[in-house]
């Protein structure tokens, strides 16, 4: 399986660029319930997610070779090798055209995180694969970003047997930029807690060995779930319009909450199946001799995420304070808007607080069935933790600082 | 064999032999059983490795994740038939290398 694949470069605090765009790993059942948060009624977020899908696609692929058959292998892999599918640009021109994607993380990954798994949705959801399309036929085809829409003929999240998108010229289309690997405050991580007995340069090292990339179908299965190697920007720009635009309607609070929500399911899915995961138990349980190594061996692991750097400054069976430097919402945020005026680090509440829910609330160390009713047990339950973002490198701190408590 | 009780519904099932199997006689069974050709990865791990048998378009094995257990991952468009065509000849295979009357090596 030979790919024409851009360069991976390795950034500070654990990050990586791909095309100079920011990668990081999220889950089937994050990717679902972020979706279905963002598709409330009349907030218009479905050509958001197409825009900002085709923002990070157009940016990459511009920067996939001189002609035009080199650019459309490089999009066709990404696509692939990143986890969202494989797709066929080839009867796809600079006018438009038909485009097959076969296999699609979001047409048929996000039915398997649905309440009723594999149920086919009323609608398609297949919005980030149409941005996706229409950014990199633009990029392939030297056309300004926007030029060509993808307007949907069939649908894999629906129950057809393939997605079918046909391309169609537009002009005057609204476009997002993106900031590329965005803003830092340049504050360098300290050496990780020394209080634990969970080697991080090991755990580091031993996930480094292990293949996350798409497999023939463009998808990854791992860890129980299907990870997508996602663009940073795209949930950025996708969580931060959100909330821009239910703030315009007086339902800020509100819409931080939901994040923080969507998140808690990213948290226990994939934290938690990455805490009974095989990979798990060869890499990091040997390293746990105490409950709170558990704490330290998943802030180990996040820091393989792309999400910036963890360290954890105190923690118990009561609480943890992390802090994080270069965190992916707080560089997004400040790349796209400038600097916050309130915190944005929802997804990196959710990640701390379930961490912590996870290993006190739910015993996770004893293997449970990850279902609905432990999701309730362990995020709805009195004995929860809360959590609070207290430090924020988006508003001008120099970390991101993340404390949960019960 | 567990269906995986997670969100791999449908498309990944767990096989449980005791001892391990190995690998080498694994793989000669399923490529002489399997129609089509198969790929061999090995991933490192710690303490050993991960080997992934895979089927393009098909099916994946993993072997050596945990001691005993082979991962069995349907691929997506994999139609039925051949899913249960996949599940009948690997438990075949592991029922033959289970009843051999000599030790078998580990992985």
């Amino acid at each position: 399986m030979s790919r024409t694949l851009l360069p991976f470069e390795s950034a500070s605090h654990g990050r990586a660029l791909y095309g100079r765009e920011p990668l990081i790993f999220h889950c089937n059942h994050y990717n679902h319930h972020l979706q279905q948060t963002l598709l409330l009624p009349d907030i218009g977020m479905e050509s958001v997610m197409v825009d900002a899908a085709a923002a990070v696609a157009y940016a990459a692929v511009k920067r996939g070779g001189d002609t035009a058959e080199a650019r459309r292998k490089v999009a066709e892999d990404t696509f692939a090798e990143l986890g969202f599918g494989t797709l066929d640009l080839s009867k796809a021109g600079p006018e438009g055209g038909a485009v097959v994607i076969p296999t699609s993380h979001y047409g048929q990954m996000t039915l398997l995180a649905r309440d009723e798994p594999g149920q086919p949705f009323q609608t398609s959801q297949t919005f980030f694969d149409q941005g996706f399309v229409a950014g990199a036929l633009a990029a392939i085809h030297d056309l300004p970003q926007g030029r060509l829409k993808a307007e949907v003929e069939s649908c894999l999240s629906t129950g057809d047997g393939e997605t079918r998108l046909r391309l169609v010229p537009q002009e005057g289309a609204p476009v997002y930029g993106t900031p590329g690997p965005g803003f830092s405050s340049g504050a360098v991580a300290p050496a990780p807690n020394d209080a634990t007995s969970v080697d991080e340069g090991n755990v580091l090292a031993a996930l480094s060995g292990l293949d996350f990339s798409g497999n023939e179908e463009g998808l990854i299965p791992r860890f129980g779930v299907v990870l997508t190697r996602h663009f940073a920007n795209y949930y950025n720009r996708i969580s931060f319009e959100f909330v821009h635009r239910m703030g315009e309607m007086g339902l800020l609070e509100s819409a931080e909450t939901l994040l923080v929500n969507a998140g808690y399911h990213c948290a226990f899915n994939t934290f938690g199946g990455i805490m009974i995961s095989p990979e798990w138990d060869a890499v990091i349980r040997p390293q746990c001799e105490r409950q709170v190594d558990w704490v330290h061996g998943m802030v180990a692991t996040v820091n393989a995420l792309g999400w910036g750097t963890w360290r954890v400054v105190e923690a118990s069976d009561q609480g943890v304070q992390i802090r994080i430097y270069d965190d992916y919402e707080g560089r997004g945020y400040v790349g796209m808007y400038g600097a916050a005026k309130r915190p944005v680090s929802y997804l990196a509440q959710a990640a701390v607080a379930g961490t912590m829910n996870l290993i006190y609330v739910g015993d996770i160390a004893s293997k449970p069935t990850m279902d609905r009713a432990y999701f309730e047990r362990v995020f709805e339950s009195a004995g929860a933790f809360q959590v609070k973002e207290t430090a924020s490198m988006a508003k001008g701190d120099d970390y991101t600082e993340i404390v949960a408590w019960r | 064999m567990a269906q995986s009780p997670r969100c791999m519904r449908g498309l990944h099932f767990i096989y449980s032999l005791t001892p391990a199997p190995p690998t080498g006689p694994l793989a000669a069974a399923l490529a002489e059983r399997w129609p089509e050709p198969m790929r061999r990865v090995e991933e490192p791990w710690p303490g050993g490795c991960v080997v992934r048998f895979t089927v393009p378009h098909v099916l994946e094995l993993r072997v050596g994740e945990r001691p005993g257990e082979i991962s069995l991952y349907h691929r997506s468009r994999t139609p039925p038939d051949v899913r249960a065509l996949a599940h009948r000849c690997l438990a075949e295979i592991l029922d033959e290398l289970e009843a051999r009357d000599e030790p078998l090596p580990g992985l």
